[in-house]
């Protein structure tokens, strides 16, 4: 046996120790997540889903056309664009 | 006209607003815009919802115009809601304005994993005691087949895992760190080194440990498949085994 196919039968007894024994356990948490998944993230494929009512939806098109929208979220928080477009 | 034909005039006037062509009565055209409002508001709350980290990115605004502008190249292809996004990443890659921000893209192809992931099924675990018995040198010739809800998203360029953690209460993230991949499961996610990443890609395309590791190694000589292998095994990601014969 190479000193490959050692590493590789080592590292799966090693995995393998805490592995066999978790394995029906994260079965098991998986379960326990399936009643969650509907209130941790809404459904879009419904009225109710879209914070407006389908009737109701007046905004027509507001697209100005051309591009003039600066970004306004997080990103500033990262140091900004300009560092990355330094790149 | 066709059945066919009128559907399809009828979709391309919500597309366009300035098509005379629409199969609908004079009264009902201008109520047209409505729809045509509602379709883009939908598609565009479909998309806040699966780009979260991108919508948090760039703020409101941005978002809804970037969303505007992809929904105006790219129709939709499904009637499921959940579905729509799958070409917005490489949309951002290409679309210049949004250039002045070169990680969006990247973190647009990691939202869209953990969107995926979210909505996939699940698949029975494997057992896995079989390996136990295994002879060591077979190990090499094992093959897995992974959850279907498994990403594995890399990033050459930026931490986007970093960036990914700073919308679920982490800190906000350095982009001088470099790229970072990312190992998406069932509603969670996990940092992985790149070596370990092309493992796990190798062995989702059902090659066996030996190429995985070579593929691995390739990158970096002194990886180790233990973490990735635990991975594996404790978070319940593999649904078969295939031993060698």
């Amino acid at each position: 046996m190479d000193q490959k196919q050692r590493l590789i039968a080592s590292a799966f007894a090693a995995a393998l120790t805490c592995g066999v024994a978790l394995s029906a356990h994260a079965a098991d948490a998986n379960a326990n997540n399936e009643k969650c998944y509907g209130v941790a993230k809404a459904g879009q494929n419904d009225c109710a889903g879209n914070g407006h009512a389908c009737a109701g939806q007046s905004k027509k098109d507001m697209d100005a056309g051309d591009w003039k929208y600066v970004p306004a979220g997080s990103c500033e928080k990262m140091g900004g664009m300009t560092k990355a477009m330094g790149k | 006209m066709s059945y066919a034909a009128v559907i399809a005039r009828f979709a391309n006037a919500l597309n366009d607003g300035t098509d005379a062509q629409v199969p609908v009565t004079e009264s009902t055209r201008n109520n047209l815009g409505y729809y045509r409002g509602n379709v883009l508001a939908n598609r565009t709350s479909a998309l806040v919802s699966a780009f979260a980290t991108v919508h948090a990115l760039v703020g409101e605004a941005y978002f809804e115009a970037l969303a505007h502008a992809y929904q105006r190249t790219e129709p939709s292809v499904s009637g499921n809601l959940h579905d729509d996004g799958a070409t917005f990443a490489g949309f951002i890659a290409g679309f210049g304005p949004a250039q002045s921000l070169p990680y969006l893209s990247d973190v647009a192809r990691l939202d869209w994993a953990v969107h995926h992931a979210h909505f996939a099924l699940d698949a029975p675990v494997a057992d896995l005691t079989p390996l136990q018995t295994l002879a060591a040198d077979a190990f090499g010739l094992v093959t897995f087949s992974l959850q279907p809800a498994v990403h594995i998203v890399r990033s050459n360029d930026w931490p986007i895992h970093a960036i990914h953690a700073m919308h679920h209460g982490g800190p906000a993230a350095n982009l001088d760190t470099g790229g970072e991949a990312v190992l998406v499961m069932r509603d969670s996610v996990a940092p992985v080194d790149h070596a370990s990443a092309v493992f796990l890609l190798t062995l989702q395309h059902h090659q066996n440990i030996n190429t995985a590791c070579d593929a691995a190694w390739h990158i970096a000589p002194d990886f180790d498949p233990g973490p990735a292998l635990s991975l594996l095994f404790s978070r319940g990601l593999i649904t078969a085994l295939h031993l060698p014969s």
